[in-house]
C-alpha cells in the first residue's frame, strides 16, 4: 500500500482535530463536551500516530503504532459514551462492560497481542510501505467493537423513539455514525489505497460538532474565532499551494504547454483560486459570526442599561430595543404580573395599545415552569397543556399574532411575560434566535425583578393600606410639585371631610367605618380620573389635588363626589345606616392662596365653614377682602355679626368659650382678662392683616382659649411673684399641650387647636411646643403670639408693673423676624401707634 | 392546518404529543387540564338563560360552589329550552343540532346543541382516537391520507353521523361509503356497498356500534357476495386472500370470516353491550376491537389504546363526576336523593361508576346524568390516568344493543295498549349463552285471563312484541336492522309477586330486579300455594 494520501489525509485530519479540539478547551464544559474532548483527543492520538509512525520520526514506528493503535481500540468504547450522553442514556451496565472490555484489550494489545507493529518496507521507487501481519485474535476486538457499535445503534433508536427523528442534532449524529461506518467497511475493501476511516472519522467529529451546537449546548463564537479560521485557511492553502502546484504543472506541461507559460498559467490560476477561496471564507465568517458577535455586543450593553435602572418602563424601553435590533419582529408585548393574571404592560408599537392579561393559572405558565423557558406557539400547541387553554385565551394569542413566549423566571418566580407576534415575513424563529431570547429574558428578569421591587416598596410608602389612595407623606410631596408645575397657571386644592364619622365607628363598628372610606376613596378616584390626585390626608378628610382647575370646575367635580357619595344611602343594603355627608372645602391658587401652606390653610378654612354651615355642603374659600380704614370697628363688626347670625357657629359654641373663660377666670382672674385682650388684640391685627372674616373669627375663638391650659397649673406658680424655676417653668409650659387637651374634647371646636397650639411659637423656630418657624406656623398663632407678647407686657404682674404702650411696641417691632412674624408684628406696632388698638388694662 | 398536512410538516414525536401526550399526564395535570376548562364552561353557563334558570338566582365562582349548588340534571331540566331549540338561552351559539330518541316511542326526540369549539375539540379526540388504536406502541402513527373506512353508524342528524364529516377536515379518508351522501341506500345495502368497495382496496378501519358489527360480521359472507349488479373490481392481494379464505373455510367447515380477507389497522365498536359481542368480533375480524365512549349529549368522551386496558377520558371533551354504586343504590330506592359524585382522582380500582357529564366548550348539559355505568378498570398506579370500561345503561333503563330506552312507563305503557290480562310483570335485561342480550318479562296473568284468554308464552311473547315494535321505534330497528327478536316472556304464577312482598316484606324493582331476587321469586312460587288475587291492580 501506498503511505502517500494515506499521510496527506492524516495530516490534513490532524489539523482538523488538533483545531477542534483546542477550540473547545476553551468551552464550558458539560458532560457530553466532556466526552466529546476525550473522543477528539483519542482521535488525535490514533491519526497523530499513524502519521509519525510513517514519517518514521523518533522514537520509532513501534512507539507510534502502539499509541495509534490503542488510540484506535479505545475509539469504539469513547464514541459510545459520548453518545449515551448525548442521548441522556444511563446504561450503566453497558457503560461498566465496555470500559472494562476496552480496557483490557487495550492492555493486551500493548503486550501486541492481536497485532504487530508493521513492517516499513521500502519500494523500488524509494516509497515506504508498511505491512501488517494479522492472527486470528484481531478477531476479539473486531467482535467486542462491532457489538459496542450495535449498542451505539440500540442507543440513538431508542432516542429517535422516545424524542423523534427530528431532535435537534440527532441527523446530524446519525449522519457521522453511519459515515464512519461506511469509512471503516470501505477501508477494508482489498486494494485500497485511500485512508476512508480517517476520512470518516473526520466528518464524524464535524458531525458530533454540529449535533452538540444543533443542541445548543455550546456558543460556536466561544469557540471559533475569525483568528482561529484564518489560520486554517493558511494552512489549507499552503498545504494546497506544495502538494498541488506542481501535479498541476506538469499536467499542463504535458499537453505540450513551454515549461514558463505552464508556470505562468499556474500562478494565475492558484492566484485567482486563493483569492475565490479567501472570498468564500469571509462570507462564511461573516454569514457564521457577524450575527453571534453582535448579539454579544448587543447583549452587553443591554445588561449594562438595565443593570443601572429601576424603572420598568426603562427595563422595557431597552429590552424592545435590544429585541427588534435583533429579530425582526412585528410587535412585542410585555407583560407583568398583577393580581392573579400577567397583565399587558407595554408594547412595542404605540399604535396598538389594546390591553390583555392572561391569568396566572394559565396552561401557557405551567408549561413556561415545566418545559422551557422559551419556546415557540407551535411547540406549545403540541403540548397537551395547550388543550386547558381557554377560548378567550386562543382568541387573544390569535389577535395578537403571538408566535413566541419567552418566560423572565427567577428561580420559581416568573416575574413578566415577554410575547412576539411573527417575523416581518414570516419566517419561522431561529436557534439562534431563541438562544438569544433566552439570554435576554434572564438577564430582563433580574432586571425587572428589582424595578418591580422598587416600585412596590415605593407605592406601598405612598399609599394608604385601607383605601389605596396616596397617603399624606406622598401628599405633601405631591402639593409641592404641583405647586411648582403650576405656577402661572392655578391648582385647586379640596378637601373633603366626612361628616360625624367618629359618631358613625361608633354606632356601626370600625370595619363598618372603614368600608365607607373604601366606597368614598373609589368614588373620589373615579370622579377624579386623571384631571388630579386624591390622598387620604387624615382620619376621615381626603385630600384632592387638581392641577389646572379654577374655582368654578374644582366646584362641580366635588360636588358630583358629594352626590355620588350621597347616593350610597341610597342602597337598599343601606337603609338602616345613618344618613351619610360629606363636607368640603376647596381653596384655588393664584386666587386665594399664594404658597402651598396658604392653600392648604384655606382650604381647612373652607372645610371649617362647611362644617359650621350645616354640613353636607362645599365650600369655596372666597379670598381676603379690602381693609378697611377703621380696623377696630371693622374687627367689632364682623364679631357681631358672626354672633347675631342665627346659623353662625361662632354663635352656637359662644356658650361653650364663654363657660370656659369663666372657668380660668374663677381660678386665675389675670388669665381670663388675659384671654379676652388677646382675643381683641388678634382679631384686629388679623383684620389689618387682611385675613378673611372667617380667620378673624377663628383666631378670636382661640384666642379666648389659648391659656385655657392654665387650668391646670398651680396657683402657686401663676401667682409667683419671683422667677420661675427651671421646673415651674418646664409645668408652665405643658399649658399648651393641657389647652389642647382641654380643646379637642369639645364638640366642633378642634379648628381652634391650630392657632392655640402654636401661640408660643416662635419665627425663628426657638418656641415651643413643636419648634415650628416661619409660614410653617399657623397665620392665627402668629396672630395670637404677637398679641399675647403685647397684654403680658402691658398689663401689670405680681412681680412687676405694666410696661408703657409705646416700648411695648417697639419690643414687639424689635422682636419681629425673629420672636414674631415680621409683617404682622410692624402692622400690630402701626396699629398701636394709630390707636386702633388701645390697651385695657387688667385688674 | 389539517391534520393530514401536519403528519407532512411535524415529527411523528410532535403530532403524538398533540393528540395523544395526555395519555401521559399524571392525574394531577389531569385534574389541572379537566378544572381549568370547567372554569371556564361555568363562566359561560351560569351567565345564560339556561344556566340562571336551572341555578335559580345562585352564583357559583369555582368548581367546589358549582357542585355544591346545582343538583344532578337530566334531560327534563333542559327539555323546554333544547326542545324548542332557543339559542339564545345557550351558554354559546350552536353549529348544529344532534338528535336522539329520548325515551322509546313514549317522549319526542332529544336534541344536543354542538358548538363549534364542541366540534373542534370533538375531531381532535377522533383523530386522537384513531392514532391510539393504530399504534403498536406509544409515538407510533400509523394514519395516513386515504386510509379506507367502513363505516357502520347512522348518519346526521344522529351522532354517530358527526364523525365522518368532521374526520373529513381533517383528513381525506376513503369512505366505504360516505354514510352522510345520499345515495337512497338503506342500512343494510350501505353496508353491503361498502364491502363491495373495501373489495378494491381493503379496509384500514371499522367503526359501529356493537351489534351492528356484530350483525355485519355474522352476515358477512352475504354482505360481501350479495347480488351486485355488474363485475366487482377486486384487487390482486385481495382476491389472493380470499381464495385462501374459500381453502380455509372449506378446510375448517366454517363460513368465511371477513378477518380471512381483511387486515384492518383499528376495529372500533362503542355503544351498550359492546362487550358481549367483543370475543366474537376478535375471532371473525382477527383483532381485537377498541372500545369508545361516546353519545349524543356527552360528544366523544373516551377510547381504549393498543394496550386494550380501559378507556380513557379525553380531559377536553367533559368534566367528569361518578355517583359511586351504593350512592345509585340509594337514589333508585329514593327519587328525590341527592347522590354524592367523586370525581376522576378519586375513582377506585373495580368501582361501579354511573357517568355525570359537564360539557365543556359552550355545551349545554352540566352535572347531567347520561344514564351510563362504567366500572373502573384501573385507578391509576403511580399518579397515572384512570381506565374505564362500559358496564351497562343504569339499572332503570333497558338499553338492548344500544338501540332500545326502555323504562318502566314504557313497558307499562305497552302492556296496557296490548290489552292482554297481566296482573303484574317484571323485565329484566339477561344475556343468552352466546351472549345476546334479551328483554326477559317475568308475567303474572289475572285469574280471568288465565281462563279466558290465549295466553300461552309464545302467544304472549309475539303479542307484546307486536306492540313494543308499535310504540318503540328503536325497538323496531332491531329487528328491522339486526334481525334481532329480544323479547323472552317466563309467566309466573297469579299472585307471585304479591306474595313475595308479603313474605320478605320487599317490593321487588320492576325494572331490573338483581338475579338473586329473581331467583329467590321463582324459588317462592315452587313452594308456595297459589294466591289468587282478587284486585287487579292499574298498570
Amino acid at each position: 500500500m501506498s503511505s502517500v494520501p494515506f499521510l496527506y489525509v492524516n495530516i490534513l485530519a490532524l489539523i482538523c482535530y488538533a483545531i477542534i479540539l483546542a477550540a473547545f478547551l476553551a468551552a464550558k464544559k458539560t458532560s457530553q463536551i466532556r466526552w466529546f474532548i476525550l473522543l477528539i483527543t483519542d482521535a488525535l492520538l490514533w491519526t497523530g500516530g499513524a502519521v509519525l509512525m510513517r514519517l518514521q520520526i523518533f522514537p520509532g514506528i513501534r512507539f507510534w503504532f502502539g499509541v495509534s493503535i490503542l488510540a484506535l481500540f479505545a475509539f469504539a468504547f469513547l464514541a459510545y459514551m459520548f453518545v449515551c450522553s448525548f442521548a441522556r442514556f444511563r446504561g450503566c451496565l453497558s457503560k461498566l462492560i465496555f470500559g472494562i472490555g476496552s480496557l483490557i484489550i487495550v492492555i493486551l494489545e500493548a503486550f501486541g497481542v492481536f497485532i504487530a507493529p508493521p513492517a516499513a518496507v521500502t519500494t523500488p521507487t524509494g516509497g515506504t510501505v508498511f505491512t501488517y501481519e494479522m492472527e486470528w485474535q484481531i478477531a476479539i476486538p473486531l467482535v467486542f467493537f462491532l457489538i459496542i457499535v450495535v449498542f451505539i445503534v440500540l442507543v440513538v433508536r431508542k432516542l429517535i423513539r422516545e424524542k423523534g427523528i427530528r431532535t435537534p442534532g440527532l441527523q446530524a449524529l446519525i449522519f457521522g455514525c453511519f459515515i464512519t461506518a461506511i469509512g471503516n467497511m470501505v477501508q477494508i475493501i482489498p486494494g485500497n489505497t485511500f485512508p476512508w476511516d480517517t476520512l470518516g472519522g473526520v466528518i464524524m467529529a464535524v458531525s458530533m460538532m454540529i449535533a452538540l451546537y444543533k443542541r445548543r449546548m455550546f456558543r460556536l463564537t466561544l469557540l471559533v474565532s475569525k483568528n482561529v479560521v484564518l489560520m486554517v485557511s493558511f494552512v489549507m492553502c499552503t498545504f494546497a499551494s506544495v502538494y498541488f502546484i506542481s501535479p498541476v504543472k506538469q499536467a499542463i506541461v504535458s499537453t505540450g504547454m513551454s515549461d514558463n507559460a505552464a508556470t505562468s498559467f499556474v500562478v494565475v490560476i492558484f492566484f485567482v483560486l486563493i483569492i475565490l477561496i479567501c472570498y468564500m471564507i469571509k462570507r462564511l465568517m461573516d454569514s457564521l459570526f457577524t450575527r453571534e458577535e453582535q448579539q454579544s455586543r448587543l447583549l452587553k450593553a443591554f445588561s449594562n442599561k438595565v443593570s443601572r435602572t429601576l424603572k420598568t418602563e426603562e427595563v422595557f424601553s431597552e429590552l424592545i430595543k435590544v429585541v427588534t435590533t435583533e429579530i425582526p419582529v412585528c410587535n412585542v408585548y410585555f407583560c407583568l404580573p398583577e393580581e392573579g393574571a400577567f397583565v399587558s404592560r407595554y408594547s412595542s408599537n404605540p399604535l396598538k395599545p389594546q390591553k390583555f392579561s392572561i391569568s396566572a393559572q394559565s396552561p401557557l405558565l405551567t408549561y413556561l415552569r415545566s418545559e422551557e423557558t422559551c419556546f415557540t406557539m407551535e411547540e406549545f400547541r403540541h403540548s397537551p397543556y395547550y388543550l386547558s387553554l381557554w377560548q378567550d385565551e386562543k382568541k387573544i394569542f390569535r389577535d395578537m399574532d403571538i408566535t413566541c413566549v419567552a418566560g423572565l423566571v427567577d428561580d420559581e418566580d416568573i416575574v413578566g411575560l415577554l410575547l412576539l407576534s411573527s417575523k416581518e415575513h414570516g419566517t419561522p424563529y431561529s436557534y439562534s434566535e431563541l438562544s438569544f431570547l433566552n439570554t435576554v429574558s434572564t438577564i430582563t428578569s433580574i432586571a425587572v425583578k428589582n424595578a418591580c421591587l422598587y416600585e412596590r416598596v415605593y407605592q406601598e410608602a405612598r399609599t394608604d393600606s385601607l383605601t389605596g389612595v396616596y397617603n399624606y407623606k406622598h401628599f405633601t410631596e405631591c402639593i409641592k410639585n404641583d405647586f411648582e408645575a403650576c405656577r402661572g397657571d392655578s391648582l385647586a386644592l379640596l378637601y373633603l371631610d366626612l361628616d360625624d364619622f367618629k359618631l358613625y365607628n361608633q354606632l356601626y363598628g370600625n370595619d363598618e367605618g372603614d368600608y365607607i372610606m373604601r366606597r368614598v376613596a373609589e368614588i373620589a378616584k373615579a370622579v377624579v380620573g386623571k384631571n388630579g390626585t386624591v390622598f387620604r390626608f387624615s382620619g376621615k378628610v381626603f385630600a384632592v389635588l387638581l392641577p389646572h382647575f379654577d374655582g368654578r370646575s374644582s366646584i362641580i367635580l366635588a360636588e358630583e363626589i358629594r352626590r355620588r357619595v350621597d347616593a350610597i344611602n341610597d342602597e337598599p343594603s343601606r337603609h338602616r345606616y345613618k344618613h351619610l355627608t360629606i363636607s368640603g372645602g376647596i381653596c384655588v391658587y393664584p386666587y386665594a392662596a399664594s404658597s402651598p401652606n396658604e392653600l392648604m390653610e384655606n382650604a381647612d378654612m373652607a372645610v371649617f365653614n362647611a362644617k359650621n354651615s350645616g354640613k353636607d355642603i362645599i365650600v369655596m374659600f372666597k379670598g381676603i377682602k379690602p381693609v378697611s380704614h377703621s380696623i377696630a370697628d371693622k374687627t367689632m363688626d364682623i364679631l357681631a355679626r358672626a354672633e347675631s347670625d342665627s346659623t353662625s357657629h361662632y354663635k352656637a359654641s359662644s356658650p361653650t368659650i364663654h363657660a370656659l373663660t369663666a372657668a380660668i377666670n374663677a381660678k386665675d382672674n389675670y388669665t381670663g382678662n388675659h384671654s379676652r385682650n388677646v382675643a381683641r388684640y388678634s382679631s384686629i391685627l388679623a383684620t389689618a392683616a387682611g385675613l378673611n372674616e372667617e380667620q378673624v373669627k377663628i383666631i378670636y375663638e382661640a384666642a379666648l382659649l389659648h391659656d385655657i391650659g392654665k387650668i391646670s397649673i398651680p396657683e402657686s406658680i401663676l401667682n409667683k411673684p419671683d422667677k420661675l424655676t427651671d421646673s415651674e417653668f418646664k409645668l408652665m409650659t405643658e399649658h399648651v399641650n393641657s389647652a389642647i387637651e382641654m380643646i379637642r374634647h369639645l364638640p366642633s371646636m378642634d379648628y381652634v387647636i391650630p392657632a392655640a397650639i402654636g401661640h408660643h411659637e416662635r419665627w425663628d423656630g426657638k418656641g415651643y411646643p413643636r419648634g415650628l418657624s416661619g409660614e410653617e406656623i399657623p397665620v392665627a398663632a402668629r396672630c395670637l403670639a404677637v398679641a399675647d407678647a403685647f397684654d403680658a407686657m402691658t398689663t401689670d404682674r405680681p412681680y412687676r408693673k405694666g410696661l408703657s404702650v409705646e416700648y411695648a411696641a417697639e419690643q414687639i417691632e424689635k422682636n419681629a423676624g425673629t420672636q414674631f412674624d415680621p409683617n404682622l408684628a410692624h402692622i400690630f406696632a402701626e396699629l398701636v401707634r394709630s390707636g386702633e388698638i388701645t390697651v385695657s388694662k387688667a385688674s | 392546518m389539517r391534520f393530514q398536512d401536519k403528519l407532512k410538516k411535524y415529527s411523528p414525536e410532535q403530532i403524538w404529543s398533540e393528540y395523544c401526550g395526555f395519555l401521559d399526564l399524571n392525574i394531577s395535570d389531569y385534574m389541572y387540564i379537566q378544572n381549568r376548562l370547567m372554569e371556564e364552561q361555568i363562566k359561560l353557563w351560569r351567565d345564560s338563560g339556561l344556566g340562571r334558570e336551572l341555578l335559580r338566582g345562585q352564583y357559583p365562582e369555582t368548581v367546589e360552589d358549582f357542585r355544591k349548588m346545582l343538583p344532578l340534571t337530566r334531560y327534563e331540566d333542559y327539555a323546554d329550552v333544547l326542545l324548542s331549540r332557543r339559542t339564545a338561552m345557550l351558554p354559546a351559539t350552536p353549529m348544529v343540532w344532534i338528535e336522539t330518541t329520548w325515551e322509546g316511542g313514549l317522549r319526542p326526540v332529544k336534541v344536543a346543541p354542538y358548538t363549534r369549539e364542541m366540534l373542534d375539540t370533538y375531531s381532535h379526540n377522533i383523530i386522537c382516537l384513531m392514532l391510539v388504536t393504530t399504534a403498536r406502541e406509544k409515538g407510533d402513527i400509523n394514519v395516513s391520507k386515504g386510509d379506507r373506512v367502513l363505516y357502520g353508524g347512522a348518519p346526521l342528524p344522529y351522532a354517530t353521523g358527526l364523525m365522518p364529516s368532521l374526520v373529513k377536515e381533517e383528513i381525506n379518508l376513503e369512505w366505504l361509503p360516505d354514510p352522510n351522501e345520499k345515495n337512497g341506500l338503506s342500512f343494510s345495502e350501505r353496508i353491503k356497498k361498502g364491502f363491495t368497495m373495501a373489495h378494491k382496496g381493503g379496509i384500514d378501519f371499522f367503526f359501529g356500534i356493537g351489534s351492528v358489527a356484530n350483525y355485519i360480521t355474522e352476515n358477512f359472507s352475504s354482505a360481501s357476495s350479495g347480488k351486485s349488479k355488474g363485475k366487482i373490481k377486486v384487487s390482486p392481494d385481495i382476491a389472493l386472500r380470499y381464495l385462501k379464505a374459500r381453502y380455509l373455510s372449506r378446510r375448517d367447515q366454517r363460513p368465511v370470516q371477513p378477518g380471512d380477507i381483511f387486515r384492518p389497522k383499528a376495529f372500533i365498536c362503542a355503544g351498550t353491550d359492546a362487550h358481549c359481542y367483543r370475543s366474537r368480533l376478535a375471532k371473525a375480524w382477527g383483532t381485537e376491537p377498541f372500545e369508545l365512549a361516546a353519545g349524543t349529549e356527552s360528544t366523544c368522551i373516551g377510547t381504549e389504546t393498543w394496550e386494550h386496558n380501559g378507556m380513557y377520558f379525553f380531559p377536553d371533551a367533559c368534566f367528569y363526576e361518578f355517583i359511586p354504586e351504593d350512592e345509585i343504590q340509594h337514589c333508585l330506592e329514593n327519587k328525590d336523593y341527592q347522590p354524592r359524585t367523586c370525581l376522576m382522582n378519586e375513582v377506585r380500582t373495580g368501582g361501579l361508576y354511573e357517568l355525570v357529564i359537564s360539557v365543556l366548550k359552550g355545551g349545554a348539559f352540566m352535572r347531567y346524568r347520561i344514564g351510563d355505568v362504567y366500572r373502573c378498570v384501573s385507578a391509576g398506579t403511580a399518579g397515572s390516568l384512570p381506565t374505564f370500561t362500559f358496564d351497562d345503561r343504569v339499572s332503570s333503563v333497558i338499553d338492548i344493543a344500544g338501540f332500545t330506552r326502555l323504562t318502566e312507563s314504557t313497558i307499562g305503557d305497552v302492556v296496557a295498549l296490548s290489552k292482554l290480562g297481566i296482573n303484574d310483570w317484571l323485565a329484566k335485561k339477561e344475556y343468552s349463552h352466546e351472549g345476546q342480550p334479551y328483554l326477559h318479562m317475568y308475567i303474572e296473568l289475572t285469574p280471568e285471563a288465565v281462563t279466558g284468554d290465549a295466553v300461552s308464552k309464545s302467544a304472549l311473547a309475539e303479542h307484546l312484541a307486536v306492540y313494543f315494535r308499535y310504540y318503540d321505534s328503536d325497538y323496531n330497528d332491531l329487528k328491522r336492522l339486526l334481525n334481532m327478536e329480544p323479547l323472552k316472556v317466563t309467566i309466573l304464577k297469579t299472585g307471585a309477586i304479591a306474595t313475595y312482598k308479603g313474605r320478605t316484606g320487599r317490593t321487588l324493582q320492576r325494572i331490573n330486579p338483581s338475579a338473586l331476587d329473581i331467583g329467590e321469586l321463582l324459588k317462592l312460587q315452587e313452594s308456595e300455594p297459589c294466591v289468587i288475587v282478587r284486585e287487579v291492580k292499574a298498570i
